[in-house]
């Protein structure tokens, strides 16, 4: 099969009957903006859950929504939403389509409301330390504008040049830096939201009494509301970064070493601990930039043959992960990467302070050179998905979180059961004074495409309950969206019946998101 | 109060009920699945327990092992913080830089409460004391979300119950998380021409991570100063000092070697800081705690927002759209939107 398929357009089901009615009442409100054409459809029918490619290169389409609407003002956003809601039409929110776990699938089609074209960015406000910004400005774009101000949001997710601040709010995003400057929850002041009554809903800036609604909001994936806005806490561009890698014997002895960094009140911009086997293939990257040639421009050898041959080779490696598995468990040794930012005295007291600790516990120092080579390619894992899955495997990760204390009990059993079904591989991250996240990274290849697809479900069910039975949370910063949805009813248990609650609140008729966070 | 819901209520509870002069019901529930009778008693009967009732959980009164490695203790609703900062004391561990009378709350009031349940962290931020909560739905449906330093699993539902002064859930117990106890403390003065730049000045300094466990502001001379209290081991002090220093000149600030004047004292406020400005333009002194970049708690301000329960909300009309759906009280918390 070839990596590239061609997806038929007669795959698309026509839109529904009340659909067009929408289209055509939207259409003459904002010309130009709507859309009923099959690949427009086709292209807002996913995110980059890695089961919507392994079913792209099956030549089948995730389900697509009815239409896609690109509203320019929060009153448009206010008036789609009610439009939709009179006609019991769906209504999927969408930013940049980076998720990774199905956020944005039309299971019930509906309206794609592409949110992009809310992109304005405020000035900001130098005594308070705030940026006022609508919810559609892509990642990299809003941190350009804020550093041409002076000022830094300290938000770096991998998918920074292709997700936006609305989609960061609704999947309670984190970034890089997020050991010093925090999740974006911890970022907002306030949000502005369309809720899916069709009603605008501002939150309160402190000091304000009653429980804090913006945290309601926060993570619920366009279940609730779209965001079309919100106040962001900035800080000022850092003058300086010092960069240390340091080597540890094992697992144990790193977490122990970050643990007792956040011990110490050292808050390091990047802490980054990689397993043995992660260690391995960060160790082996050069921190060099090559072009990649588009796919169209690639010579026949590298477009044909060289796939081909990996094609072949995939299965008898990535199909035989319980070996490598196996084979990848004797290696010990491990790199952590500490980034500090900021003014440039305290940096660099920051760093040497770390480095007393690290050598403290019993970590070699590696110089900058580990963490400079981190920081250069520090984007590029969102572009070594499409290799694998055009050598016939498929590829993806698991983010987790826990305290400090049940942290490799997590590693330990997520590892043990995900050893039959895919390579894993896993880096320690967005640590906290109580806990960190966990970030596993499976690969996998094997039999045919419905076999392959029949392993990434059951390497997932043993994922998850391997870290849910272990004490870790669903999720840290992917979110939940259709993958995650059943283990987070079962993390809630009857906490499930406040989600339901805000869901009548806020979405009476259920037209927003349908299906996602298993509502 | 329904009269078969108080004949209920004396009859299940015996002497932890009894009926306060102004009609309202006064509740000592022995434990956990008493806690939940009450309130299913008062779902039952259609009666929103906050309004009809002081709900006193002095019984609750347990404190868990401290887990050393994560730093974290189980607490019951009755503690008060004051007690759970002495046991996590001997582990090099505090529940964080807190107001006086937020010490002296019992966790119930410190989280339901107008304090939210938030303490200061690094970076200027603040973040909820507990990690996870056990509370009691207004329905008596048990509640109790996981413990994790951060989650993208759902909307963060504690937040309903952090400030919600009981309409959407009375806490029962809760997961807390420690912070490391300071070595030392350290105080430093500086002056600044006027408030807004010292305002200023401490905004940046939080931002840039200086362990500031509380402050005192106040004008004098024609001169704002500002008085802090640092924490943490030597080197971070001497950190902190060096980013203090930088930051002050910033902001046209230099170190002092006055002395302010004995703390102001009275009710504690919640002030954005802006309105700390305005207290020290109009002569005011302060002591301000639980500093963020938002807003702080302060002491001897005429204005900010009261730390008392029954304070307007904000953005009124969601909550009575989420009183309604929540299983709360039928009619609209008599709170909300005044």
């Amino acid at each position: 099969m070839s990596p590239l398929t061609s997806i038929s357009t007669r795959q698309v089901p026509p839109p529904s009957a009340r659909a067009i009615e929408a289209a055509d009442a939207l259409g003459q409100r904002y010309p130009g903006r709507v859309s009923t054409r099959e690949y427009d459809r086709i292209s807002y029918a996913r995110d980059l859950w890695p089961k919507a490619l392994l079913w792209i290169r099956q030549g089948r389409i995730p389900p697509p929504p009815d239409l896609v609407v690109w509203p320019k003002t929060e009153a448009e956003v206010a008036q789609i939403i009610g439009i939709a809601r009179e006609r019991g039409l769906p209504v999927i929110p969408y930013g940049a389509g980076s998720g990774v776990c199905g956020g944005v699938w039309a299971i019930h089609g509906g309206i794609a409301l592409d949110l992009k074209k809310l992109e304005r960015v405020g000035a900001v406000d130098p005594d308070a330390l705030t940026v006022e910004a609508e919810s559609g400005v892509i990642g990299e774009v809003l941190e350009r504008n804020l550093n041409q101000q002076g000022y830094t949001l300290g938000h770096f997710p991998s998918s920074i040049y292709m997700s936006t601040l609305g989609g960061w709010l609704a999947a309670r995003s984190a970034g890089q830096l997020s050991n010093k400057y925090g999740k974006i929850e911890d970022m907002v002041r306030s949000v502005r939201a369309v809720t899916g009554r069709g009603e605008v809903l501002a939150t309160p800036e402190r000091p304000f009494s009653g429980p804090d609604l913006a945290q309601l909001l926060l993570g619920s994936e366009g279940t609730l509301c779209a965001f079309t806005q919100a106040k962001l806490a900035v800080h000022p561009y850092p003058e300086h970064r010092a960069f240390r890698g340091f080597k540890f014997k094992d697992v144990a002895h790193g977490v122990e070493a970050v643990r007792q960094l956040y011990r110490e009140g050292l808050r390091p911009a990047v802490v980054r601990l990689y397993d043995p086997f992660d260690t391995a293939i960060v160790g082996r990257s050069h921190g060099e930039h090559h072009a990649r040639t588009a796919p169209s421009l690639r010579t026949a050898f590298r477009a044909d043959v060289v796939p081909q041959l990996l094609r072949q080779l995939t299965p008898r490696t990535l199909g035989k992960p319980r070996f490598f598995n196996r084979v990848t468990s004797l290696m010990r040794s491990c790199l952590l990467v500490l980034v500090f930012e900021g003014e440039l005295r305290r940096t660099q007291r920051e760093e040497e302070a770390a480095r007393e600790t690290c050598r403290r516990m019993g970590g070699s120092d590696e110089g900058e050179a580990p963490a400079r080579r981190w920081m250069e390619t520090r984007y590029d894992v969102s572009f070594k998905m499409s290799p694998v899955l055009d050598a016939g495997g498929f590829a993806d990760t698991m983010e987790v979180a826990t305290t400090w204390d049940k942290v490799l009990d997590v590693y330990h059993r997520v590892r043990e059961a995900v050893a039959p079904w895919a390579f894993v591989l896993c880096h320690f991250s967005h640590a906290y004074v109580e806990g960190c996240s966990l970030y596993f990274s499976f690969a996998a290849s094997g039999g045919s495409e419905a076999e392959q697809e029949a392993r990434y479900d059951a390497l997932w069910r043993a994922a998850l309950g391997a870290a849910m039975s272990a004490g870790a949370t669903v999720s840290h910063h992917h979110g939940v969206g259709l993958l995650k949805a059943k283990a987070l009813l079962e993390e809630l248990g009857d906490g499930r019946r406040v989600l339901q609650g805000l869901k009548r609140a806020f979405d009476p008729d259920g037209i927003m998101n349908p299906g996602k966070l298993g509502l | 109060m329904n009269d078969a819901l108080k004949l209920a209520l004396e009859g299940q509870l015996g002497p932890r009920f009894r009926l306060l002069p102004d009609g309202r019901a006064w509740l000592a529930p022995a434990g956990d699945a008493e806690l939940r009778m009450v309130v299913t008693q008062f779902h039952r009967f259609g009666e929103p327990l906050f309004a009809h009732a002081e709900l006193y959980r002095a019984a609750l009164g347990g404190i868990g092992r401290v887990e050393p490695a994560s730093g974290v203790v189980e607490a019951d609703a009755g503690v008060t913080l004051a007690a759970i900062d002495r046991a996590a004391e001997p582990h090099g561990l505090t529940v964080g830089a807190l107001s006086p009378k937020a010490y002296a709350l019992e966790l119930a009031a410190f989280l339901e409460g107008p304090y939210q349940g938030l303490r200061p962290v690094l970076g200027g931020r603040l973040e909820p004391v507990c990690l996870a909560l056990e509370a009691v739905l207004p329905d008596g449906i048990p509640f109790a979300s996981k413990p994790s330093p951060r989650s993208a699993a759902g909307p963060d539902l504690d937040a309903l119950i952090l400030g919600g002064e009981g309409r959407f859930g009375w806490v029962s117990r809760a997961t807390l998380r420690l912070l490391p106890r300071p070595e030392l403390t350290r105080r430093v003065v500086y002056s600044f021409p006027d408030g807004a730049l010292l305002a200023r000045a401490a905004r940046r300094l939080l931002s840039a991570g200086c362990h500031v466990r509380c402050a005192w502001a106040q004008q004098r001379g024609g001169r704002a100063l500002l008085e802090l209290e640092l924490g943490g081991n030597a080197e971070c002090i001497e950190r902190d000092l060096s980013t203090c220093s930088n930051e002050t000149a910033e902001a046209g600030g230099r170190a002092s070697g006055q002395v302010l004047d004995d703390a102001p004292t009275g009710e504690e406020r919640e002030l954005s800081w802006p309105e700390v400005v305005r207290e020290l333009e109009l002569g005011g002194r302060v002591a301000l705690f639980r500093l963020s970049t938002e807003a702080v708690v302060a002491i001897g301000a005429a204005r900010g927002r009261r730390l008392v329960n029954g304070q307007a909300w904000a953005s009124a009309g969601a909550w009575e759209v989420l009183a309604a759906t929540l299983g709360g009280p039928a009619s609209a918390p008599s709170g909300v939107g005044e």
